[in-house]
């Protein structure tokens, strides 16, 4: 019997529109929030948390990518090349001009929300499949001038390495430290865009999304609008660029090609499209899905396969399992993972009365 | 030639394994963990699928001889697909089993990894990649390059052809071919400063990845550059591409040195067996038979 | 070396025009299934890489000639046409676009996970009984391979141009691809032209992936000449068969001038890059491409 509305009145607009209306909604969030927070940085070794590490950077870059594709529905495959812009900026202002990290992260942004709003200046004319294209090509051409300029890519060796961040005079070395380092931009990146989605442009970006004819003669300047949710996505992705930067130790192009894309687009879409746990979900599912089928074959391979061909199978298998997973969710679930998260919540919300 | 190059891998490898006992409590069961990486599916899987399984049954060998000095060595091997975050999570993986040390594979790993090993104290090897300024162990003190790095397969790639030419570069023309990645762009400084030493002209010719077609390239070298000697640094599936569209344009492969990563068997049969390849030069760590 | 200029020139044009050739016949497919069931295939180059491997793996396991692990590849991949289509896009019917870019590219990916796991990792190779030494046409070289490529490009361009004006099943199958309900209400049999329009594709793939792996050795790799598909198509519309072609060559003729003369300016690399740009420019002026059908959106 969780009623869940029932018993809660509201009486005043700020408590109507306020993010978490509902009492146990909030209490479920502090108890999230209270475990990732405070119990799993002390309890889990450093190896689950390196995991754990992996997956909060992708968080914040599915949120960024669901803007733009589940919230605005316009089809991008540059992602990871606003990320690369991102490292690089921040990568060269490290070494450059040695800021730390609370400026290069908004910079590394920024400079990537730029060039997405640039990369979404055909939003004007095409549409649809068109402007996946398009984002294809800027995703290859961005590669290709960050190889090539030697200024911005550091030299021949087009990756530079970045030391860890520094917090009041300690740099941040252990996987907890960096932990609760990333835990922190993740806070910031699902709250900003809870906000964002009900807000006057997240509505804008629904209406775009749904009906955009519709919307244009509501009086909704679709172009303007389709502009900031390049930019606002970008800049999501540029903040994952530095992040990753700083996690790995280095800013590297190679590690932001069109694979990292899918990756995304898939986060995006087996969680959920345009819904901000279905973006947490779905990359939580993606980062974790190779590793789940390594430890998954060291440990029973053998069932399945030859010793030797164990080592070539993982990977490969990965890859299968990947592509098929993401075909499985089209084709039995489309609205992904936050769909069968709401069905059980339904399902609980009038147990034991469900008729 | 694989297996046996693997081999030398393993005993670099190994070595370091044998540096890191002298410091390692004893464990239990005298065993010690050696991590390693390796790339199956990804740009380089061609030379990881002969490699790492090398590399296994080298340590397979050691074991059954009864280990090092005792020791039986425990080999993980974690294929990354040369990604970077997924490298540092086989990285954990391999310290929080205890790898007293960490072969890393691929250039830009090596680069994220560097400062993680120096953070952790753990010996890093990068055979025959990565940093080659990670020779110098003041800067570099956790980084070991076992094999030959790039800029050293550069220098011997010069020296070859100087040798070849009759011991004298000066005014003749040399290409340099490369994949249009940082680890195929690490020896263009080295092959630059050589070029000013030795006086020869050199043109530097890009193939963007995945390196499978490179006609425009190549017509440029044949036709129009016609060089003396190409230095070919290309790696994954274009140096059978390269072998065959130097063969295609009508350029001699015996006017071609290929550096360490292009000198593999699966290169040569990838590009159509022994017989298509006649006079292919190649570079190799160890001496390995005599083709 | 003035004189030597124009030579080079021709040399790059027709070296241009060869590749161009061969990458329209990847396009052929992926227009092929466009034009048909309306579905932008993100696999087309997995497709071509799949196919090469069957005929390799042929080859090599059973010793096969060459003429029969081709036809091995053509069967295999008529059967996988009809395989996917039902299995990946039939219940993609009536999906909104990005529906179906998704499944296609989750199909690339198990594509080139399945080919891997069971045909190994190394580099094979398809030996195409023409010899490896070029024709020399006074500068111009033109080798075997290519020259093979360019002409099955050409004789697939006359072969569906012809099918898809005069012959009943192509007609038909245009008909599907204006408007499935109509033809069903037609009586047209719109599953079966799906699944045809699938193995057809198949089909040009298989010997798409004879020729490229002829000519570059298959391995895990050749799926990414299917990126290029997307410049060419845009180029010559993405429903036109005879675009394809068209828009193969141009891009091919584009990437070698640009390899041939910007790459000293610029480092090299201008060969990945030119043609995208072109693409870019197209979209923003024309988006339907040469030879496609201009789009008319319906409130």
């Amino acid at each position: 019997m969780f009623h869940r509305e029932a018993g809660v009145f509201k009486t005043s607009y700020a408590a109507d529109m306020a993010l978490y209306p509902l009492p146990i909604a909030r209490w479920a969030v502090a108890a999230f929030a209270g475990l990732f927070i405070v119990i799993a940085p002390l309890s889990l070794g450093e190896y689950y948390l390196s995991i754990l590490n992996l997956i909060l950077i992708a968080v914040v870059g599915a949120l960024g990518l669901n803007i733009l594709v589940g919230y605005t529905g316009q089809i991008s495959i540059g992602h990871g090349a606003f990320m690369s812009v991102g490292a690089y900026t921040a990568a060269n202002l490290v070494t450059h001009l040695g800021a730390p990290f609370w400026i290069t992260i908004p910079a590394g942004g920024l400079m990537a929300a730029l060039i997405g709003a640039v990369v979404g200046i055909p939003s004007l004319r095409i549409k649809g499949i068109y402007l996946a294209i398009a984002t294809l090509a800027a995703q290859l051409i961005i590669e290709w001038t960050i190889n090539h300029v030697t200024w911005i890519s550091g030299g021949v060796q087009a990756s530079i390495q970045v030391p860890r961040p520094v917090l009041f005079g300690t740099q941040l070395k252990t996987q907890t430290q960096l932990y609760l380092f990333l835990m922190f931009f993740v806070v910031l990146a699902i709250v900003g865009t809870s906000n964002l989605v009900r807000s006057r442009i997240g509505r804008a970006f629904i209406a775009i999304r749904d009906q955009d004819i519709a919307a244009e003669i509501i009086g909704i300047n679709i172009f303007r609008y389709k502009l900031w949710a390049f930019a606002i996505s970008s800049f999501y992705a540029g903040v994952t660029g530095v992040l990753y930067t700083y996690y790995l130790g280095i800013a590297n192009y190679e590690q932001f090609q069109i694979t990292v894309s899918i990756d995304y687009l898939a986060m995006v879409i087996i969680g959920g499209l345009g819904s901000i746990l279905g973006s947490i979900f779905g990359a939580i599912f993606v980062t974790l899905l190779p590793i789940l089928t390594r430890w998954f074959l060291e440990d029973y391979g053998w069932l399945l396969f030859a010793q030797q061909d164990l080592q070539n199978a993982i990977p490969n298998l990965r890859l299968t399992l990947f592509g098929g997973l993401i075909i499985f969710f089209l084709v039995v679930e489309p609205e992904g993972l936050n769909r069968l998260w709401r069905n059980i919540r339904n399902y609980f919300r009038v147990w034991p009365f469900s008729y | 030639m694989r297996r046996i190059w693997g081999a030398v891998m393993g005993v670099a490898a190994g070595a370091t394994a044998v540096l890191c006992l002298a410091g390692t409590a004893t464990a239990q069961q005298k065993v010690v963990t050696v991590g390693g990486m390796c790339e199956r599916t990804g740009p380089t899987q061609v030379n990881g699928v002969s490699i790492c399984p090398a590399i296994q049954d080298y340590y397979d060998l050691i074991n059954s001889k009864g280990g090092v000095e005792g020791y039986k060595i425990k080999y993980m091997e974690i294929d990354h697909e040369y990604k970077v975050p997924a490298a540092v999570e086989a990285y954990e993986r391999e310290k929080g089993d205890g790898a007293t040390s960490i072969m890393v594979y691929g250039t830009p790993q090596v680069q994220a990894m560097n400062q993680k090993l120096t953070e952790d104290k753990i010996p890093g090897t990068s055979p025959g990649f990565g940093i080659a300024a990670s020779a110098d162990g003041k800067r570099y003190p956790y980084l070991f390059p076992v094999a030959a790095t790039y800029w050293s397969q550069g220098a011997a790639a010069v020296k070859f052809v100087k040798d070849k030419l009759g011991g004298d570069l000066k005014g003749k023309k040399i290409a340099y071919i490369f994949y249009d990645n940082p680890a195929g762009r690490e020896p263009i400084p080295v092959i630059e400063d050589l070029q000013k030493i030795e006086g020869f002209e050199l043109r530097t010719f890009a193939v963007p990845p995945p390196g499978v077609e490179m006609g425009a390239q190549m017509l440029d070298i044949t036709q129009r550059y016609k060089p003396d000697f190409v230095i070919d640094h290309l790696f994954g599936g274009a140096p059978s591409v390269a072998i065959k569209e130097f063969k295609r344009n009508g350029f001699p492969l015996s006017k071609v040195l290929a550096l360490v990563w292009a000198s593999g068997e699966h290169d040569i049969l990838g590009a159509g067996g022994w017989p298509v390849a006649e006079g292919y030069h190649t570079m190799s760590f160890a001496g390995v038979g005599d083709d | 070396m003035p004189d030597f200029e124009w030579q080079f020139t021709l040399v790059l044009l027709t070296n241009g025009i060869m590749i161009g050739l061969m990458y329209s016949l990847i396009a052929i497919g992926f227009v092929l299934i466009y034009k048909a069931t309306d579905a932008i295939n993100f696999a087309q180059g997995e497709f071509v890489m799949f196919a090469g491997f069957l005929a390799a793996g042929a080859a090599e396991m059973a010793g096969f000639p060459f003429w029969a692990s081709a036809l091995i590849a053509i069967a295999g991949m008529i059967v996988l046409g009809f395989g996917l289509e039902r299995v990946v896009l039939r219940p993609m019917i009536g999906r909104p676009v990005i529906a179906v870019v998704m499944a296609t590219i989750g199909l690339a990916a198990v594509l080139r996970g399945t080919a891997t796991m069971a045909f190994g990792a190394g580099t094979r190779v398809i030996d195409m009984p023409v010899s490896d030494e070029p024709f020399h046409l006074g500068p111009v070289m033109l080798p075997p391979v290519e020259l093979v490529g360019a002409g099955v490009s050409l004789v697939f361009l006359a072969a569906f141009t012809w099918f898809f004006l005069k012959s009943r099943t192509g007609i038909a199958m245009r008909a599907v691809a204006d408007s499935q309900q109509v033809s069903m209400a037609m009586g047209i049999n719109v599953r079966r032209y799906f699944a045809l329009a699938w193995a057809m594709a198949g089909v040009v793939s298989a010997l798409g992936g004879v020729v490229w792996g002829a000519m570059l050795s298959v391995d895990n790799q050749l799926a990414l000449v299917g990126l290029k598909v997307f410049p060419v198509v845009i180029l010559g519309g993405l429903d036109s068969v005879i675009g394809a072609v068209v828009g193969g060559l141009i891009v091919g003729v584009v990437e070698n001038l640009a390899a041939g003369y910007l790459d000293p300016y610029v480092g090299g690399g201008t060969k990945d890059f030119a043609p995208y740009v072109l693409m870019i420019l197209v979209l923003m002026i024309r988006p339907e491409g040469i030879f496609g059908r201009r789009r008319i959106e319906r409130v």
